[in-house]
């Protein structure tokens, strides 16, 4: 007979403890991808949110919309040259800056008819690090336009062109200036809608969502350790329950020449097999969600389970023949 | 001389029972040489059981020494105890002892998982056994299946595969009816001659089994007289 017959016949042997640490497997593989990939889309979100606050810049909520002669008042107090640009929900209206050298003007690519009656197309502008374009109009030769992106990125932002000077028909919800806030605030502080205005410090928005996204990590890892040790502690117990139950099977191996060491491999593999296996499947059911550092848990999750598995199988494989055979 | 298969000297062994520790061997003497037939006789509970689990290196006696093979066998570590174990011993027990779901072949063979090298012909002595014990039509049944005899001769044949150097039975026809009694003796009178036997009973039917014969008196051996 061999290893795989004998564990084989086990398996028949016992089917509701093996179903048991089956659904125990595919259980605790499922929550801990499901849990993987929880934390991995916290920390793109996490990523999304700072590359979203450049730390250099402050934004300005205005709760009751400014004129065109109180945008004029506010843009008086900014030192020359600065870039800031007007948006509303994340649509830059127009803005004013510098275009930075890692932007390159596209050339060929035809851009929509309708886009071009503010001005004339030059092109689209692509970054070296992103693979995403943006229509972008030089407007009446004094500067260049992004056309209304929702939900533009910010590498798209900070393209944005030096001398717009065009009047906006919108008025914007918020703006966004390349300074800091404690800085601004010295500027605009006598300013009289001041009081109206809310300022989101981008530094300390920043330092709030690395704050928060270290408070999810840790809530995650915490949950993730109580996941492990309610793990251990039912399977250790199901496991104590059934190799009680196999005392005497031991025994009479042992009888028959088995060593301990034979006893725990014997145990140690059926408990992989049991559960490591289903649990695979739980894990493979997210894989592809997962980034390539989840797919550890392949190795992790079933290699828990033998380390909850190693202390009963010691136990059980310790224990003298003679008194169960006595018994049996 | 040809020395012993086994041999116990002064061989002492109690258990704890409660608060009290109840001796069960008390300065026990066994030789067993080879082609040795041995019947030990007593009631239950005189330590038969626990003897035999001596001799199987199952348990380890409180005072004495236990020679298996020319091994000195008291401070030999767990593992090396295991491995002359499956070498030397065979076991037949009153109840089989099976695993009820494995088949009658995964069953005989399951010794043999334990063997360091288990012999190239091995396939057609399983064959040739199965053959023998009459088992040949049931190889592949899970044993939960058979009847106590067939069970019993499934046990003996796992004890017998490989041939051991020493064979011991508890109570072989404990459980078994008068018919499949007979069967057992006359397999195990059949097996290889030289292959010692130690059978533990209070059965009579096994005194013609014997070719040594010994009674347990308050935890000690007497031998009888075989005539």
């Amino acid at each position: 007979m061999n290893d795989w017959q004998d564990i084989r016949s086990g398996f028949i042997a016992r089917p509701a403890s093996t179903l048991a640490l089956a659904a125990i497997g595919i259980i605790v593989g499922l929550f801990a991808s499901i849990g993987t990939r929880i934390w991995h889309q916290a920390d793109q979100e996490s990523k999304r949110l700072l590359s979203a606050w450049p730390p250099d810049r402050t934004s300005i909520e205005l709760p009751t919309r400014l004129d065109q002669d109180e945008r004029a008042l506010f843009l008086q107090r900014l030192p020359p040259g600065t870039w800031w640009a007007w948006t509303q929900e994340d649509e830059i209206l127009w803005a004013q800056g510098s275009l930075p050298q890692e932007y390159r003007p596209v050339e060929g690519v035809p851009l929509q008819p309708d886009l071009m009656t503010a001005g004339v197309a030059v092109g689209l502008v692509s970054t070296t690090s992103s693979w995403t374009l943006h229509e972008i109009v030089d407007v009446q030769g004094v500067g260049f336009q992004v056309l209304g992106k929702v939900g533009l990125p910010e590498s798209v932002r900070v393209i944005l062109p030096h001398t717009i000077q065009t009047s906006p028909t919108r008025n914007p919800l918020q703006v966004e200036v390349r300074l800091e806030a404690t800085d601004i605030v010295s500027r605009i502080r006598d300013l009289p809608f001041f009081e109206d205005l809310s300022l989101v410090d981008h530094r300390q928005a920043r330092k709030e969502a690395r704050k928060g996204f270290r408070r999810l990590s840790i809530q995650l890892t915490l949950l993730a350790g109580v996941a492990a040790l309610l793990t251990a502690i039912i399977l250790q117990s199901l496991i104590r329950l059934e190799l009680r139950e196999r005392r005497f099977e031991f025994a009479l191996r042992r009888s028959l020449g088995a060593q301990p060491s034979d006893i725990r491999i014997q145990i140690l593999t059926e408990i992989g097999l049991s559960t490591g296996l289903p649990s695979l499947l739980g894990i493979l059911f997210f894989l592809p969600a997962l980034p390539p550092a989840g797919w550890s848990l392949a190795l992790i999750v079933p290699g828990w389970f033998l380390l909850c598995a190693l202390p009963p199988a010691h136990h059980a494989a310790s224990l003298p023949p003679h008194q169960a055979l006595k018994e049996g | 001389m040809i020395s012993p298969v086994a041999e116990l000297s002064s061989v002492s062994r109690s258990y704890p029972v409660g608060e009290k520790i109840i001796p069960v061997l008390r300065d026990l003497h066994l030789t067993v040489h080879t082609g040795d037939r041995i019947v030990l006789f007593g009631p239950s509970g005189c330590g038969k059981t626990t003897l035999l689990h001596l001799l199987a290196l199952l348990d380890t006696p409180d005072s004495g020494s236990y020679h298996l093979e020319g091994h000195s066998t008291e401070k030999l570590p767990e593992a090396q105890r295991a491995q002359l174990r499956a070498e030397n011993i065979g076991l037949i027990f009153q109840k089989f002892h099976l695993l009820p779901y494995h088949s009658v072949k995964e069953n005989i063979r399951l010794r043999t998982r334990y063997l360091a090298s288990a012999s190239p012909t091995s396939e057609d002595q399983l064959s040739k056994l199965v053959n023998d014990m009459g088992l040949a039509h049931l190889v592949d049944h899970p044993v939960r299946l058979l009847s106590g005899g067939e069970q019993q001769r499934v046990c003996i044949a796992r004890a017998c595969f490989q041939p051991p150097r020493l064979l011991l039975a508890d109570e072989p026809t404990g459980n078994l009816d008068q018919a499949n009694s007979e069967k057992v003796q006359e397999l195990l009178s059949g097996l290889s001659p030289s292959t010692p036997i130690v059978v533990a009973t209070h059965d009579p039917a096994w005194l013609p089994f014997a070719t040594r014969r010994f009674q347990f008196n308050k935890g000690s051996l007497e031998e009888e007289s075989v005539s």
